[in-house]
């Protein structure tokens, strides 16, 4: 056989070995074989100076292109095998590390979305003292000594005759004092009720205050705003039920429920088979009110709404006890 | 409060086939909550009224004896009874089996079973009053006897339910929902409400004529108090005292209350019927007929139909006879001139009195009745008229012999009904879309307003029920018309308003960058707790009586204190969690209270100022083994890097800034010289009372305080030209040495030393006793050129001079 046609006939034969090698002992002999001091191509190489000139040039050229190909491939397959090797050691179902970190309080997670919510919507988020006066807590929104309506709300009041706010409507009145018309805002806080507690009730919780003020405010979009941030805070659309309720610093003043998000409004047991929950109260700002706030009602009006944000963190995780708000235990602070 | 669906029926006829729970449910979208609709009739399920045939003793017991009794359709059943009241031809109430009862009136209901009693058969039971649920209204002599319907006109099998008139079905509606609505107190004032909402007509209350005479003396009222706005007075002679006949006193059994004699009933009927509480006096305990309304004396005793004796003070308002007082107005009678057995004239009292009074007596004394839950929500002065017509046009029919002697009326200030006039585009634009002005004047046409409209304006007189501070305003008709219409049918529409931007708000932002940095960054995890300590504050944390805000009434004795610090609730949960965890680190942020004056006015006068309370931030680390202060240290410096808070120092409580109680190596933060906080170890003795080994490093620092000194101007330094040279020195210093007297010698003896910070320190064999050595990395650079070594080389060499010569401190060689 002619030299040249027995060399690529070694490279085709070799290239054909090469595929089913998958270990790096096999490529080691492999090479020994094919490229070794004693393989054929060696032997061939070194017959190739007694050639003619003329064969001698076009052999040394196939041969050497052939040896480098052989040796890239091999090259190649080393360090994929060896890649291999190193994969095999890594456990892939081994747990991750995971950088250590802690836990917001699920009222402060909430809470931020719901400011985050109010905020897009050009929203002030307000704050006001926990311990409050009696004036601010109850006179100045409509609610008189001695009337029935302070009953509604049982109060914790300290020694020096202050009150620890029993709602976060008090805001409203200082809101409208600090900044005048027009105005939105929403004022998260903690309020304080004097009644004993239990897996639904507890003496400290929190409230969200909505208050929005402005020429020719309606009860038709206080209802467009609750089914806007209650669908949001749920991402799912919940309808919204108006039905009259009481409170002295609204008027009119309504119960707002909203589709028992437990069975979709279907009739459950949480929702007394009505489907529907009892959410917040509100309705349009008294006249009163506005007038304690220095506001024109001539000029102005608003609404107002308040509701637990407690009970809408228990329904949006599904908390079956509201006093695991408060008791510090990180079991529970972990899940958030 | 409990309405009965068939005394509203008595009023309106509503639409046929409504259900009960349709009915409660429009009441609770126009009017008022209705919790719960209870069908009364459920609980009477399998039960019937029987006859009894005849009575066979029992073979095996001598005190029970096997009835034959006729339970309808011609069955004759045997029932094992131990009915001590039991004979031939009695009408009995049968349990049959299937049904639910109470034994011997105690414990669950239980599900009655076909069954042998002492060997003998039993189909069902006879029912003693206290095992149906009805001892109210068959008072049982002795626990083993049955109830006797034989004044019953019924055949026997007829459902239990039906033959005593019980079968109906009562709304509960929340009397929280009623607070601002005194008409709704009673029956017909609900009744109203189903006219308008379904568009019947509202029936009369059946009421005859009365004569009254102001002249007369039989009966006279001397009323010297403006706190009784009306007062009616009926004299009564010729009434029996006794029990009530059935109609009456299963009407007010439906609605849960207890009948006690035909007077007495009476007036708690047309209490419940109308809204208006009546009284009624044994008139022998007012001697000549003459009745005076006065505010008691201080101190005054009365004796009460409670059975207690309260002292009263000048605000109580008491209706007196010419010596003592026999009734606190409108709250409760007195024990004395109560209706009796023996009493045969009665004076009635149906009057108006002040609601704020009415309220004050009631909460000061703790005396909540059904009538005062009704007059201190404000009652139509008009009502006590209606009332007394009332009661006098049943007492006529209760009894054959009755006669009604005298009535009077004292009513110097009739009430003036509101008129309020409204204009339709105010009240479009309140409701958010257009109302027709016919259907609004409908709407209140249909609540008894009577309405005139002109163009766009509707002249409004509200009726006296609603006149007594219910409705005073513009806003007022809108709620009306608006329930009416139904909220259900107004289009929800976003507002439209100009835009403006709400002020920037630094605190908030600051609390969510901290919270973030302490969650994600230090791995610590957000607490709430109650705002509330006990004494410990003063015994183990060092506050004085007169910073601290006490509670009048407190939840519980170990509550009594708003906390003036968040570190006793924080150090608790550290330790409680340690019971299951090897490590936590928690983080608070929340108000403190110290009864000093804070920014917060307490009227819009601001002449006084409520007690101080900023936010306090404070974090703690607990942990079995780890030594924690330098990573509590950390935790602050790390959050003083993130805000980019630069000019902070810390400074060991000693001299300038006093050791607090309950704290070891306190160390004050510092920012632009004012104190922040400051970290520190809690003494032994607040751990120990946790019975948890547990090594503990708390910071409590106000946030106020550093809000106010956080600006954030930061701003980026141009990144070096040439390279820094890293040296790592090991150099043996005395023990007593610090940390930071090192980087000032290192400081002052080289101006190219950038940044020197530790990474070892050593005490062990080949370090002298009474030294440590010190391992640290000093980056050297020049903001001018690149360095090189032997310039290097010379720093460090006037490095270790300076720190052998100042602290002693040499270079370790091996």
């Amino acid at each position: 056989m002619d030299i040249v046609e027995e060399i690529k006939e070694i490279a085709r034969r070799a290239k054909e070995q090469v595929e089913k090698i998958n270990s790096a002992s096999d490529l080691l002999s492999w090479e020994k074989s094919v490229l070794g001091r004693k393989s054929r191509l060696s032997q061939l190489m070194r017959n190739i100076k007694d050639l003619p000139l003329e064969q001698r040039r076009e052999a040394g050229h196939i041969a050497n292109q052939v040896k480098q190909e052989l040796q890239e491939i091999a090259a190649k397959l080393k360090s994929s095998l060896q890649q291999a090797e190193k994969q095999k050691q890594v456990d892939v179902t081994w747990p991750g590390e995971k950088p250590q970190r802690g836990h917001l309080h699920p009222v402060s997670l909430v809470q931020r979305e719901l400011e985050d919510i109010f905020a897009s919507l050009g929203f002030i988020i307000e704050d006001g003292p926990e311990l409050e006066s009696e004036y601010y807590n109850f006179d100045a929104l409509n609610i008189p000594a001695y009337h029935p309506a302070r009953d509604m709300q049982d109060t914790f009041f300290t020694v020096g005759g202050d009150v620890l706010r029993t709602h976060t409507s008090p805001i409203q009145v200082r809101a409208m004092q600090k900044y005048g018309a027009p105005l939105r805002l929403i004022a998260p806080g903690r309020v304080f009720r004097y009644e004993a507690s239990d897996a639904s009730h507890d003496f400290v919780f929190h409230q969200v205050e909505g208050l929005m003020i402005d020429k020719d405010i309606s009860i038709a979009n206080l209802i467009a705003i609750a089914k806007e941030f209650l669908s949001r805070i749920f991402t799912q659309d919940v309808e919204v039920r108006v039905r009259p309720g009481f409170f002295p610093f609204v008027e009119p003043g309504f119960e707002m429920d909203l589709t028992c998000i437990l069975c979709q409004g279907k009739g459950c047991s949480a929702c007394k088979r009505t489907g529907w929950m009892e959410f917040m109260g509100a309705g349009l700002v008294h006249p009163r009110v506005l007038e304690a706030g220095g506001i024109d009602p001539q000029e102005f009006s608003g609404f107002a709404f308040g509701f637990g944000l407690d009970r809408l963190i228990m329904l949006k995780y599904r908390i079956d006890d509201i006093r695991l708000f408060h008791s510090g235990d990180v079991r529970f602070l972990q899940q958030f | 409060m409990k309405v009965a669906l068939s005394w509203l029926e008595k009023f309106v006829q509503l639409p046929p086939n409504l259900s009960a729970k349709e009915i409660a449910e429009a009441l609770t979208l126009s009017t008022v909550e209705v919790e719960e609709v209870v069908d009364l009739s459920e609980q009477f399920n399998n039960m019937v009224v029987g006859k009894i045939v005849e009575i066979k003793p029992h073979p095996n017991a001598d005190k029970l004896r096997l009835a034959m009794t006729d339970i309808g359709g011609g069955e004759i059943k045997q029932i094992v009874c131990g009915g001590t009241n039991l004979f031939t031809g009695m009408l009995v109430a049968v349990a049959l089996p299937g049904s639910f009862v109470k034994w011997h009136g105690q414990g669950d209901l239980v599900k009655l079973e076909k069954a042998k009693i002492r060997g003998e058969e039993s189909f069902g039971m006879i029912c003693a009053a206290e095992e149906i649920g009805l001892a109210d209204l068959f008072p049982q002599a002795t626990g083993t006897e049955i109830i006797n319907l034989s004044f019953l006109e019924v055949e026997p099998g007829t459902p239990l339910g039906k033959a005593l008139s019980l079968d109906d079905f009562v709304l509960e509606i929340d009397n929280k929902s009623l607070t601002n609505r005194p008409d709704l107190w009673g029956h017909y004032g609900i009744a109203r409400e189903l006219s308008a909402i379904y568009q019947v007509d509202l029936g009369k209350v059946p009421v005859d004529r009365i004569n009254i005479d102001n002249k007369s003396n039989i009966l006279r009222v001397n009323i010297k108090s403006s706190d009784c706005r009306r007062y009616l007075g009926a004299m009564v002679q010729g009434v029996k005292v006794g029990p009530s006949p059935w109609w009456l006193a299963s009407q007010l059994f439906k609605v849960g209350i207890r009948p006690i004699n035909n007077i007495v009933d009476l007036t708690n009927y047309v209490m419940l019927e109308l809204g208006q509480p009546l009284h009624a006096f044994d008139a022998s305990y007012i001697p000549g007929g003459d009745i005076v309304v006065r505010p008691a004396n201080s101190d005054e005793p009365f004796q009460a139909l409670d059975g207690k004796e309260y002292k009263l003070s000048a605000t109580d308002l008491v209706i007196a006879n010419h010596k003592q007082p026999i009734a606190l107005a409108g709250i409760i009678g007195g024990a004395d001139s109560a209706i009796s057995d023996v009493t045969s004239a009665v004076i009635f009292e149906s009057a108006n009195f002040d609601p704020v009074t009415i309220r004050r007596s009631s909460k000061r004394l703790g005396i909540r009745t059904d009538s005062s839950a009704r007059f201190e929500k404000g009652l139509d002065p008009e009502l006590a008229y209606l009332g007394m017509r009332r009661v006098l046009t049943l007492v006529s029919k209760l009894f054959d012999e009755v006669k009604i002697e005298a009535v009077v009326d004292n009513y110097l200030e009739p009430l003036q009904p509101a008129v309020i006039t409204v204009n339709l585009d105010f009240l479009n634009k309140k409701i958010g879309q257009e109302i027709d002005i016919s259907e609004a004047a409908d709407i209140l046409r249909r609540l008894d307003f009577s309405t005139k409209v002109k163009g766009k304006t509707m002249e409004i007189k509200v009726p006296t029920w609603r006149s007594t501070g219910d409705i005073s305003l513009p806003e007022d008709i809108v709620e009306e018309v608006a329930r009416i219409l139904g909220y259900g049918n107004i289009r929800p529409s976003l507002p439209i308003v100009k835009l403006y931007p709400p002020p920037p708000d630094r605190m908030r932002k600051l609390k969510r960058q901290i919270k973030n940095y302490l969650t994600f960054s230090a791995d610590l995890t957000e607490v709430l707790s109650y705002p509330f300590v006990d004494e410990v504050v003063k015994d183990k944390w060092g506050f004085n009586d007169g910073d601290l805000v006490y509670l009048q009434n407190p939840i519980a004795s170990n509550l009594n204190i708003l906390r003036p610090t968040l570190l006793p609730n924080l150090l608790k949960f550290l330790l409680d969690n340690m019971r299951w965890q090897e490590q936590v680190g928690l983080f608070e942020i929340g108000r403190v209270f110290r009864y000093q004056p804070s920014e917060w006015p307490r009227t819009p006068k601001g002449d006084s100022f409520l007690p101080w309370q900023d936010y306090h931030l404070a974090f703690g680390l607990a942990g079995k083994s780890a030594e924690y202060y330098l990573r509590a240290k950390g935790i602050v410096e790390g959050l003083l890097d993130y805000l980019h808070i630069s000019d902070y120092k810390w400074q060991e409580a000693g001299d300038e800034f006093a050791v607090e109680m309950g704290k070891t190596l306190q160390l004050y933060l510092l920012i632009n010289n004012e104190n922040i906080g400051s970290i520190f170890i809690p003494n032994q003795d607040l751990i120990k009372a946790y019975d948890i080994e547990s090594e503990v490093v708390m910071g409590e620092f106000n946030f106020n305080i550093l809000a106010r000194n956080y600006h954030s101007q930061h701003q980026y330094t141009p990144l070096p030209k040439y390279p820094s040279v890293v040296y790592d020195l090991a150099v043996i210093f005395p023990s007593e040495v610090k940390w930071e007297e090192i980087v000032g010698v290192i400081k002052s003896a080289s101006n190219l030393a950038r940044k020197i910070y530790p990474f070892d320190v050593y005490h062990g064999k080949q370090i002298p006793a009474g030294h440590k050595s010190i391992a640290f990395t000093i980056e050297f650079a020049d903001p001018d050129k690149t360095l090189t070594s032997s310039e290097v080389e010379a720093e460090i060499k006037n490095i270790l001079k300076l720190l052998d010569e100042k602290l002693g401190g040499k270079l370790r060689q091996n």
